[in-house]
């Protein structure tokens, strides 16, 4: 235990909103200049103040710089939410392990999309709208389970845990039957190419809305973090709430991983290393993680198309090699401060 | 004024799911508001689910237990929490968050308080410093207050504590149900908390209730229920034994041994394992080391909790110094209750010819007398051989039976 640790509750959290809000606009002002191909700052200037000018010369660049914004948009929601889920499962099942996938998400996001292409439903949208009603039929699955004794965080990791594994044999069962093994690889390992504008557009709406309403009820998250009975003793129904953040948390994470697939990390890590730099206090916190994870992904993206130059490698793998020496890092920094 | 009845449990029984014998049976009582209760009792007796009853938060028992004329059962929790607090156990260690955002949250509805309104909460609890630091960077004591003050600031008009001091060293306890007190005064709040102290208990209780094998023992005012006879048959029915030290043979030599708090346990194990016979005081009942010399069978000056030494049982202590053949001085807390234990040095002739051995280091740890105790301590120390551990309390009693009998053990 550290008493000695001042803690992050003196630090300025306005310049740490400033810096971050820098280092996004960074990442995304590179991501925009650089990969396979460079543009010229002017270009990407032009392509966004002269678009709507029907004088505007063509510019071979803007193809390009579509496809680039399409990623960027993709990268920033997922890596945002992705993070904002992790922090709901770490904060209402007071688990520091949870992550957007443990109650099956994933498993059951992979399992039926697994399913939709070897039914030969290979169409983004049959394969997106599969994984969807996987994840989502998981989760409930999950907390039905759970709810059949007494309610608890405790129960419920277990059950998540068991479908996980459950459905994860079940997938290799399906991949092992199916003449289309390879696609199905290529959708777990993860993407961040979104083909439909519309999607990208519902992903970002579904996200905000689970964001306001976790703003809105941000305290309630800061009571869940609180001693169990304390929580009882405030008149606070703490299975209703978790249930309740559990589902929002589930939306976004099903919505993120029917889309892009299995994009592991990102939403353990980002939500412990917000909560080392900007504390518990969930009305910022959110924020904070939120635009830390759509950030991070952004510049593991760029990596990806700079370093490795082959636009589809896993985007997993790099937020793995990228994220978790920094986030050591971090974490040593942080143990040494409290001694 | 009569005053209401606050709890009233009527033949309330408590099993936990799968196990064939409760928890608790045949429980009776009523608490009056603006009463101090303290749960007293050996660990596994029921205190806890007791209070978990009381909480609201265990529902499926037996019997009855009304909370303000109405079974507890039938409370809604947001209900509860409108007339009672709590504070658990556990400290909110980990909490990275400043101690005003913490306060804010005791308000559960989104109509929270403001921060002036909690500056000016924890200033009338004389905390204000800590407004702005991290939960996590809190102290085990700073920490307590800051629940209490999280706790308090709902004005709660019942207060239900489960061993809140456990882990606060005697000052921060005098602080923390100081507090307490005063807000009990001001406010009329009944407080009902579980306490492993029995000094705390007696001190700060209006009414005791001593809890044994999931039953109510007895329920009364300090002096009827901390006495040393009601608490040797609660602590001491088929407990375990303490194994008894290897004893060599008796050497004829006697020792007292002045202690407290556990501090003799070693020093009176190596005086039996060489041969002495030891006796100790004055010690206060419900003490540890109190509970050692109960078992071994060893003589002692014993005082109630609280009371202050008395003359009588002074009396009795000097004349077991004056029989002895050496003195031991262990290094334990001292207050102003137990300050007289120090006074044999001042005794004229007492000490003539005895061998004083004083683990006294006189550092303001142990003082609880705001500097009284010096004078006594110096003295004590200026005639005595020093020691600062087992090992060296040791070899100097092999010295001394050496020297006194002409042989070595």
């Amino acid at each position: 235990m550290n008493f000695k640790n001042d803690g992050p509750a003196r630090v300025n959290e306005a310049t740490l909103f400033a810096l971050l809000g820098l280092l996004c606009f960074a990442g995304v002002l590179m991501s925009f200049l650089l990969g396979q191909v460079k543009i010229p700052l002017s270009e990407v200037f032009n392509f966004f103040f002269s678009s709507k000018n029907m004088m505007a010369p063509f510019s071979l660049y803007n193809d390009i710089l579509r496809i680039r914004l399409s990623r960027i948009a993709v990268a920033f929601i997922t890596g945002g939410g992705l993070s904002l889920a992790g922090v709901i499962y770490q904060s209402a099942l007071n688990n520091f392990l949870a992550d957007p996938f443990m109650l099956g998400v994933s498993a059951g996001a992979a399992l039926f999309s697994a399913i939709a292409i070897s039914l030969g439903l290979t169409s983004s949208v049959m394969i997106t709208a599969f994984a969807f009603s996987g994840a989502i039929l998981s989760v409930v699955f999950v907390i039905l389970i759970s709810g059949f004794k007494k309610f608890s965080s405790y129960n419920l990791i277990l059950s998540g845990i068991a479908l996980n594994s459950f459905f994860s044999s079940f997938l290799t069962v399906v991949m092992y039957l199916s003449k289309d093994m390879q696609n199905i690889f290529f959708w777990l390992m993860g993407s961040l190419t979104v083909r439909h504008p519309e999607q990208i557009a519902y992903t970002y709406i579904i996200v905000a809305a689970a964001g306001a309403f976790v703003l809105r009820y941000s305290h309630m998250l800061d009571i869940l973090k609180l001693n169990e009975k304390t929580v009882f003793s405030l008149g606070v129904d703490s299975a209703a709430w978790k249930i309740r953040f559990i589902l929002v948390a589930s939306v976004v994470s099903a919505v993120i991983v029917s889309q892009t697939g299995i994009i592991g990390f990102v939403g353990l890590i980002v939500p412990h290393a917000a909560r080392i730099i900007i504390g518990d206090r969930h009305s910022v916190l959110v924020p904070f993680a939120f635009i830390t994870g759509g950030t991070m992904l952004i510049y593991c993206d760029l990596i990806s198309r700079i370093i490795i130059n082959s636009m589809d490698i896993s985007i997993g793998v790099i937020t793995s090699i990228v994220g978790a020496p920094f986030f050591i890092l971090l974490l040593y920094g942080s143990k040494k401060r409290g001694a | 004024m009569d005053k209401k009845i606050v709890f009233e449990a009527r033949n309330l029984e408590y099993s936990f799911e799968g196990l064939s014998s409760p928890v608790l049976r045949n429980i009776n009582f009523s608490i009056y508001s603006g009463e101090t209760i303290a749960i007293v009792g050996p660990n596994g007796t029921g205190k806890s689910t007791l209070i978990n009853l009381m909480l609201g938060y265990l529902k499926d028992y037996r019997g009855s237990l009304k909370f303000f004329d109405e079974e507890i059962s039938g409370w809604d929790a947001e209900k509860l929490a409108a007339v009672r607090g709590f504070i658990p156990q556990e400290n909110e260690a980990d909490l990275r968050m400043s101690v005003i955002d913490y306060l804010r949250l005791s308000k559960a509805d989104p109509a929270r308080m403001t921060s002036a309104e909690i500056v000016s909460i924890l200033s009338g609890m004389g905390i204000a410093q800590f407004a702005d630091r991290s939960i996590s960077s809190l102290s085990g004591g700073e920490s307590r207050m800051v629940q209490l003050a999280f706790t308090l600031s709902r004005k709660p008009e019942v207060l239900l504590l489960d061993e809140p001091i456990s882990f606060l060293d005697v000052s921060n306890q005098k602080k923390f149900f100081d507090m307490i007190k005063s807000d009990s005064a001001q406010s009329g709040t009944t407080v009902v908390a579980i306490l492993h102290d029995l000094n705390a208990a007696a001190y700060y209780a209006d009414r005791i209730m001593l809890v044994c094998n999931g039953e109510v023992v007895k329920f009364g005012t300090p002096n009827e229920v901390v006495n040393y006879k009601t608490l040797g048959s609660v602590f001491f029915t088929g407990g375990p034994e303490s194994p008894e030290p290897a004893v060599s043979k008796n050497t004829g030599l006697r020792a007292h041994v002045v202690c407290g708090g556990g501090s003799g346990a070693e020093i009176i194990k190596t005086l039996i394992s060489c041969g002495f016979t030891v006796t100790a005081g004055v010690l206060n009942a419900g003490d540890s080391d109190w509970n050692l010399c109960l078992k071994s069978g060893i003589k002692m000056a014993e005082e109630e909790p609280f009371k202050g030494i008395t003359e009588e049982n002074y009396n009795k202590n000097v004349s077991f110094i004056r029989e002895s053949d050496v003195i031991a001085v262990c290094e334990f807390p001292l207050g102003a209750g137990n300050l007289k234990n120090l006074r044999f040095i001042e005794e004229k002739g007492l000490c003539d010819g005895k061998t004083i051995l004083s683990g006294l280091s006189g550092k303001s740890g142990f003082d609880y007398t705001g500097g009284l105790c010096a004078p006594l301590v110096d003295a004590i120390n200026e005639r005595s051989l020093r020691f600062s551990d087992s090992s060296e309390f040791r070899t100097a009693i092999d010295e001394i039976v050496k020297s006194r009998t002409g042989s070595h053990l």
